[in-house]
């Protein structure tokens, strides 16, 4: 499996097809961003067509290629802070309301938003692992060869997200 | 929700409800296809070379890059494009030159003086005497900052023992001795046997095309041209080169850039004379009158090994120097590199990172370790995949020697190009930064012989007790790239 880094290289170089590689990698993990800002998938796709679209056109700007994940993350949320601040007062509030509901709407149910959120407060390294593991349907060995980190480092990262996460739930449940 | 397995379970059920989006990748590819990214590429890339000509370090980095690109640019193509001489005649011809001049002008393109006049180019002054082991260099730097415009300009003098660098800008004067390792180095970087590796890969010239005829001197040259771009900046540039067909010889080389408005500025103007006599003086190692010396010939400082790329960053939490020091290549392709990295900020002594290391096992986690290598200037999915042989220690400096092997066959243009280094900060947080090292003069490695001459001299060089480490062999390494060869294809 070629790194985040060789991909962008590959981009780099002109073969833009690597770089449907990147966007299906990082599909889900952008996408469970911009879902937990604007709390509307149907917003949160747009979004996330936003974000690859724009870290396609600012790729050769992108001072570290092993670092692609975490600045797409980042453009990820910049895009959906900028879709949230354009939406009218009133959807906003409206989101608030029906964000409990897991339905037709497009809305998450309060677990699973509260999850995403902890997702986002997790520290960069284990974030950029428990998405691509979980959110990017990867195994643990693909996710050490996409950041380029052992096997065991990656497990330790994932062991410790999960403690995270674990915490940050409990503390949100009392 | 009390272990792990439950927030395995809510995160593989979030997972299923964000499910797959089926025509996000359509229609991401579908916009970007609009924008081709060549034109993207080259638009950004001026913004990249103005940010590497502001800082001193990406800046000095970036420079060296051309200066080795020129001058193997030059060996190479110096005896190449002679329709008159049959390939097997280039070697030959190319170890004729005895001597070479190379005279002209560096100008700063892209860069304006505050008033928006040109900024005034540096005279190049360059003499190579490959039989004496001598030369001159002169080097130049821009800074273009919110205090104006500083150009410097030094020169680089060496008469085969010592090598005296003149800073004309600061003017100053410092000494160096150097080793009888370096010595031998020096010679055989400017020796036949080096221009013998270069012309393997003459179908390098493929990629430049004739575009006319001029005459200097009363010699005729046709005009050759190339533009590239270069592979991590996307700097765009345009080489020229007038060659004789007569001699073989290269009379002028241009190098030129492309600007942020699309035009292109002369970056270099070079002419090259050949085996013409070196007037009295070139090589005398005396400062000019005026200059402060730093030191004396007595009491010169010992160069010390280096020629690959090196940078440095410090902030409040870091302070970091990382380099290569020297690269070898192999004859059945991987690549040994000696490398630094050292971040004295860190309370973690730098033995520890090598403890318990072994031959073939996982590199030391250095502060910035290069674990792999990939071919420069060229697009290539080649991957050179790092482990360790050994490392040595000089005074306080602990250096790391790593063998990097291919996943695949190396294109010929490594031997000119180098590689491009891959490293991963073991840091937390990240330090905000990024590195140019390089890897771009690796010297061939066929046999025992030249393993021990060279590699483990080398290591000696790099060791207080002046012996490499025990048990380091030729054939020890070749096994060792074989066995990552059969276990990464498994």
């Amino acid at each position: 499996m070629q790194t985040d880094a060789e991909l962008v290289q590959t981009v780099l170089h002109g073969e833009k097809q690597a770089f449907a590689v990147l966007v299906k990698r990082y599909e889900k993990p952008v996408r469970a961003i911009a879902l937990d800002v604007l709390g509307d998938r149907h917003l949160a796709a747009d979004v996330s067509q936003e974000t690859f679209v724009k870290a396609y056109e600012h790729l050769a700007e992108l001072r570290r290629p092993q670092a692609f994940g975490p600045w797409l993350m980042k453009i990820a949320q910049r895009c959906a802070l900028d879709s949230l601040r354009l939406r009218p007062k009133e959807t906003r509030l409206e989101t608030k309301v029906v964000t409990v509901i897991e339905g037709p709407n497009g809305q998450l149910d309060e677990d699973k938003q509260r999850l995403l959120a902890a997702i986002g407060k997790l520290p960069k390294s284990e974030k950029r692992v428990i998405m691509l593991r979980y959110l990017g349907d990867n195994s643990v060995k693909d996710v050490a060869d996409i950041v380029g980190r052992s096997v065991g480092t990656v497990t330790k990262q994932l062991s410790r997200a999960h403690k995270h996460l674990r915490k940050m739930l409990e503390r949100s449940e009392k | 929700m009390k272990s792990e397995d439950t927030i395995e379970k809510k995160l593989e059920r979030l997972a299923q409800v964000i499910g797959p989006d089926e025509t996000l990748i359509e229609d991401v590819m579908s916009r970007i296809n609009i924008a081709p990214i060549d034109v993207l590429s080259i638009g950004q890339a001026h913004n990249i070379w103005r940010k590497i000509m502001k800082s001193k370090i990406t800046r000095l980095t970036a420079a060296a890059v051309i200066i080795i690109v020129l001058v193997l640019s030059i060996i190479f193509l110096d005896k190449t494009v002679a329709p008159a001489y049959a390939v097997t005649d280039l070697p030959g011809l190319f170890e004729q030159a005895k001597v070479i001049h190379i005279r002209g002008w560096q100008h700063f393109p892209g860069h304006r003086m505050p008033d928006g006049e040109e900024i005034p180019p540096v005279e190049i002054d360059n003499w190579i005497d490959r039989e004496g082991g001598r030369s001159c260099y002169t080097g130049t730097g821009l800074s273009v900052d919110k205090n104006g415009v500083r150009v410097t300009v030094s020169e680089t003098i060496s008469d085969g023992q010592y090598k005296l660098i003149l800073n004309h800008t600061e003017r100053y004067a410092v000494f160096f001795s150097i080793s009888d390792y370096q010595r031998m180095l020096e010679a055989y970087r400017t020796s036949g046997v080096f221009s013998g590796q270069i012309f393997g890969d003459i179908e390098q010239l493929q990629n430049f095309e004739p575009v006319g005829w001029e005459q200097m001197d009363g010699v005729e040259y046709q005009v050759w041209q190339r533009e590239t771009a270069h592979t991590i900046t996307q700097h765009a540039v345009r080489l020229k080169f007038w060659l004789s067909p007569q001699t073989g010889r290269l009379g002028r080389v241009q190098i030129w850039s492309r600007v942020d408005d699309g035009r292109w500025e002369l970056s270099k103007d070079y002419f090259i004379d050949y085996d013409v006599v070196v007037p009295d003086g070139v090589f005398t190692l005396e400062p000019p009158e005026g200059y402060t010396l730093k030191n004396t010939m007595e009491t010169a400082i010992l160069q010390e090994l280096g020629g690959g790329g090196g940078a440095g960053y410090s902030d409040d939490k870091y302070s970091l120097r990382a380099n290569t020091v020297i690269s070898f290549i192999m004859g059945e392709g991987s690549i040994i590199v000696a490398w630094q990295s050292l971040d004295s900020k860190s309370e973690i002594p730098q033995d520890e990172f090598f403890t318990g290391l072994e031959f073939g096992g996982p590199l030391p986690t250095l502060p910035v370790e290069i674990y792999g290598l990939k071919p420069a200037g060229v697009k290539s999915d080649l991957m050179y995949t790092g482990c360790h042989l050994t490392h040595t220690q000089k005074a306080d400096k602990f250096i790391e020697w790593s063998l990097y092997v291919p996943d695949g066959a190396p294109p010929a243009s490594v031997r000119q190009l180098g590689f491009d280094v891959l490293y991963r900060f073991n840091l937390d947080p990240e330090p905000k930064w990024r590195i140019g090292l390089t890897a771009d003069r690796n010297m061939p490695i066929e046999g025992s012989e030249d393993f021990e001459k060279w590699v483990l001299g080398a290591m000696g060089e790099l060791s207080d007790d002046g012996n490499a480490p025990e048990g380091m062999t030729y054939e020890g390494v070749l096994q060792l790239a074989e066995r990552v060869r059969e276990s990464s294809a498994k």
